[in-house]
């Protein structure tokens, strides 16, 4: 890397005016991605055709911030209302509610801002050191690879099935079942649509999510509401927030977190440098593989700050790798990349590794533009967690008028779709029954998002290959994600019986 | 016989017959290929989560019929109540997305709000407060700012 | 006395939402177009080339206009879900809709009864050519070696494509049809899987339309061996087109928009002039250029009878070529 391009570059963009579009961008993208169904996509594209009039810096400055705080701002909505604010934020509920309803909400959020932003930098070191590298080894992804990732992804409905597993199960493979519905991926014929044109488009994932946390925990919290109780629960309320005070996790925490969180950045970078892969899976694999690494994986789903410290950097994790592979192919690997590359072209730049050599100055601008938005997250964050806490001191019938009336205006936004609305509200619904029934949402929400791309990678190397199924033998890359499937699915019953051998 | 079926039985059952309802059409669309294209047809992975659907439905039902069953609602008095307010809430619910279909998405929000206000025993200066905050959020933010059209 | 407070503010505010909805619609009896603001329904994501072009051709629109136009994707089922709720939206030209090559498609893929007979166009603003694009260090240099090789081995030839039943599906289809080489399609989900599967060395060849392989093609990593379609494409000159080759098949994409049927004469009128000068001006015209499209515009009834006369090739074609 040349060093005094690398500075000259870093002093173009610290002007006021750029700098200036990145917090506007930050502020943007916390507001949009603190909703739900208002996804950094949706946030990016609405403001993409206003920049084609800014100078590249500037406008660039202003959508790098958007989708890092976006992005991020996804766990303030999962920690606060249980619902995730934008699919890669999944993860962040498993444990960020969690933490929430144990009184530590402030200490949630302030791991969100700072964990997001330490899973951004990891991500852009990377991007700076080992694009090429990365890029290189994640493009040869084929059909099988993406097959054996979405496994991946789906043996995490066992560490989510939280106590009952075989509930777990049973609704992960409704999931599954539901995610087929809708056009078939290789032969274009209709699957279960009722001749209903919506239902051709298939059951929309985040519809689904909404409901089914955020009103399906409305539900279940209006139903457990105690009348006679009210005094108490509100002096539980105030006592709760009294405690919010500590934000900042402690220094015996952080080294806590420490290990798991640079592995889930490092891992989060390559998934995300995976053209069609993208943050929420990303994030679950994450969590799931710092679960079974951890000492205290028993914590993990239950409130655990390091749980949830991993999730927080897996999302923006992601974006170092989604721009990895953006810069150095060419390859959009998600909607917020293609845009970013459409806006690229608008500004006569061509993504690819001659912009590398072309228009170095300006690559290196975007890398610096990333820490400089993670920059901006981790002051502004932090300086507004306070004011997010004091939120959660409003009552809770306050709470759920707002809940529902944001799940219903997010449903719709997300696609303009009413249907999705309904969706929305019938999730809601079986959310409840689930909840009271014990059944975990996580293994369906997991087998919705996941089963599109576990089936149309397995077949569509199964078109490749002719029927074969030796193909999924015959990569390598291909064997050692099975390799590790398995190992994953077992470490548990090996660990046990090596501490018991050890024992002996 | 009937008795059992409650709690965790009955919830088995509905999984049951929610992966039949996938599984029988499963096997109609094509389990394997049609014709030269590689790989099993349309029906193929429906057919097999169903599968996997029933059997784990099945084994839920097994679980709670062995005497681990979970109650889903208790006799509480006060809860069986709240029972009552959530149906009340959902008919306001759906009155209101009806409304929304065939006059306006603002007034079927503004309604929702206060009503579910009122039955929260909200005070009514709250209430109105509270309503034109979120109806002013959604006009300016959503549909200025963010042009979402909310009219269908 | 509380209830009685609350039943007359719920009144009050019924009535003032109701009585102002009343009004703007009185307003909008009046004869002059446009009153109020325009929805443009774009069928595919935000952020995708259509998206992009529809936003611009939104932004020039209104500014000729002077009311304001807004874009709302509706996504899902290859268009079919935004085109159907634009067709039965009212037709006042209040709402319009982006139209891609898809209308012509969706009837014959059996998806949807929807079709370019439910709409008025309004303007075609560019077309999308297909081409075959295989990695720069292949073993052909030439559509004809190409060709060549996939009859020694039938099917061994996989080429990407961005679904079943897409556009690039159809075209790789019509050259099989017309050369006799059998190729194995392999459907990804959009251009840029595709694009990477055959970067990864997963696939033979792609083909997609040129605009979309351009950067990997800017950079030598791959080559283009023929366009499919009437004109050379702008993004890569030099090559030939299959018509050139004596392969009579075109494909391509195009884009334009258009208003449901039913929409009274005069304002389609209006629309059509409008857009004249929108798809003339040099945002409009540079927009497509750096995307790597073609400028093609057309008026709405030259693309009324365009898009009739692809409707009905395509429900022929399609079925013979996808459905075997």
């Amino acid at each position: 890397m040349d060093m005094s391009l690398w500075f000259s570059s870093f002093l173009q963009i610290l002007t006021p005016e750029v700098l200036m579009f990145n917090v506007f961008g930050v502020i943007v993208g916390v507001v949009i991605g603190a909703l739900p169904g208002l996804s950094a996509t949706m946030a990016i594209a609405i403001l993409t055709p206003i920049t084609f009039w800014f100078e590249p810096s500037c406008g660039f400055a202003m959508l790098i911030g958007v989708w890092n705080s976006a992005i991020f701002a996804g766990g303030i909505s999962a920690v606060l209302i249980n619902t995730p604010g934008t699919p890669a934020s999944i993860a962040s509920t498993f444990d960020g509610y969690q933490m929430y309803k144990q009184g530590r909400g402030g200490l949630a959020l302030g791991i969100n801002v700072i964990y997001s932003a330490i899973g951004g930098i990891i991500s852009t070191l990377f991007l700076i050191f080992l694009s090429f590298p990365i890029a290189n080894f994640t493009v040869t992804f084929g059909p099988t690879e993406y097959f054996m990732l979405a496994l991946f992804g789906l043996t995490m409905m066992i560490s989510v099935s939280e106590n009952n597993i075989v509930k777990g199960m049973a609704v992960g493979f409704a999931g599954l079942t539901l995610s087929s519905v809708g056009i078939d991926p290789i032969l274009a014929v209709k699957r279960f649509t009722l001749d209903s044109t919506s239902l051709i488009a298939g059951i929309s994932f985040l519809p689904v999510m909404i409901g089914m946390f955020g009103i399906g925990e409305v539900l279940n919290q209006i139903y457990e509401y105690r009348k006679s109780q009210e005094k108490e629960n509100l002096a539980l309320i105030k006592q709760a927030s009294n405690k919010l005070g500590r934000v900042v996790p402690t220094l015996k925490e952080f080294k806590q977190y420490l290990r798991p969180t640079i592995i889930a950045g490092a891992e989060s970078t390559i998934i995300g440098a995976i053209p069609a892969a993208g943050g929420d899976i990303a994030s679950i694999i994450c969590w799931g593989q710092a679960k079974k690494m951890s000492k205290h994986s028993d914590e993990y789903g239950k409130g655990s700050a390091e749980g949830f410290a991993v999730s927080c950097t897996a999302n923006n994790g992601v974006l170092g790798g989604a721009l990895t592979t953006m810069l150095t192919l060419g390859i959009p690997g998600d909607a917020v990349t293609a845009i970013l590359i459409g806006s690229l072209m608008m500004y006569g730049m061509q993504p690819g590794p001659k912009m590398f050599t072309e228009d170095a100055s300006f690559v290196m601008q975007i890398m610096q533009l990333m820490l400089i938005s993670n920059f901006f997250i981790v002051v502004l964050g932090l300086a507004s967690a306070k004011m997010s806490a004091k939120i959660l001191n409003a009552k809770p019938q306050t709470v759920w008028v707002a809940v529902t009336i944001l799940c219903v205006v997010g449903s719709f936004a997300l696609n303009n779709s009413f249907s999705d609305v309904l969706i929305m509200a019938v999730a809601g619904i079986v959310g409840f029954i689930f909840k009271r029934g014990g059944f975990a949402p996580g293994p369906f929400i997991l087998g919705l998002l996941l089963g599109g791309m576990l089936e149309s990678n397995l077949r569509r190397a199964l078109v490749m290959s002719k029927g074969s199924l030796s193909i999924f033998i015959e990569r390598p890359v291909t064997c050692v994600l099975l390799i590790l499937i398995v190992l994953t699915l077992f470490y548990p019953l090996i660990r046990k019986s090596l501490f018991k051998k050890k024992g002996a | 016989m009937f008795n059992k079926l409650k709690g965790d039985p009955l919830m088995g059952l509905l999984i049951v017959i929610f992966g039949l309802v996938f599984f029988i059409p499963s096997l109609k669309l094509g389990v394997i290929a049609p014709g030269d294209i590689g790989g099993p047809g349309a029906g193929f992975f429906p057919a097999i989560c169903s599968s996997f659907v029933m059997f784990f439905g099945a084994w839920v039902i097994f679980d709670g019929l062995k005497g681990k069953n979970t109650k889903y609602f208790e006799d509480d008095p006060e809860l069986v109540k709240n029972i009552k307010l959530l149906f009340l809430l959902a008919a306001i619910f759906v009155s209101c997305l009806i409304i929304w279909v065939y006059v306006n998405f603002f007034l079927a929000m503004a309604l929702l709000s206060l009503s579910f206000n009122f039955i929260f025993g909200r005070k009514a200066l709250f209430n109105i407060l509270f309503t034109i905050v979120i109806v002013a959020l959604l006009y300016f933010v959503f549909e200025q700012l963010l042009y979402i059209q909310f009219e269908i | 006395m509380f209830k009685n407070k609350a039943v007359n503010l719920l009144k009050a505010v019924t009535l003032g939402l109701t009585l102002s909805c009343v009004a703007t619609q009185a307003v909008d009896a009046a004869p002059k177009f446009p009153r109020k603001q325009i929805q443009i329904v774009v069928p595919y994501a935000p952020g995708g080339a259509s998206d992009v072009v529809a936003r611009i051709y939104g932004k020039e629109l209104e500014k000729e206009l002077g009311k304001p136009v807004v874009i709302v994707n509706k996504t899902g089922a290859s268009g079919a879900v935004g085109l159907e709720s634009v067709k039965n939206s009212r037709p006042d030209g209040y709402t319009m809709s982006y139209m891609p090559v898809e209308s012509t498609m969706i009837s014959a893929l059996g998806l949807s009864d929807i079709s370019s007979n439910d709409f008025s166009f309004v303007c075609r603003v560019m077309t999308i050519p297909a081409a075959i694009t295989v990695k720069a260090d292949a073993p052909w240099n030439t559509l004809e070696e190409f060709i060549a090789y996939a009859k020694e081995n039938p099917e061994k030839v996989m080429i990407g494509n961005s679904g079943t039943g897409s556009i690039w599906h159809v075209a790789a289809a019509s050259l099989s049809k017309a050369t006799g080489a059998e190729f194995t399609y392999v459907p990804f989900d959009g251009a840029a899987p595709a694009i990477a599967a055959l970067l990864g060395g997963n696939i033979t060849a792609v083909s997609v339309s040129p605009s979309e392989v351009k950067a990997n093609v800017d950079a030598g990593q791959f080559k283009v061996l023929a366009v499919i379609g009437d004109k050379r494409s702008s993004v890569v000159p030099d090559v030939k087109t299959t018509k050139e080759m004596g392969i009579d098949v075109t494909a391509m994409g195009w884009g334009g928009f258009a208003v449901p049927k039913g929409t009274p004469d005069e304002v389609v009128q209006i629309l059509n002039d409008a857009s004249a000068k929108v798809v003339a001006t040099d945002t409009v015209k540079n927009l497509l250029k750096e995307r790597g499209f073609e400028y093609a515009y057309l008026d709405g009834k030259d693309m009324d009878a365009f898009s009739a006369e692809q409707l009905k090739q395509y429900q022929t074609l399609i079925p013979e070529l996808i459905k075997k």
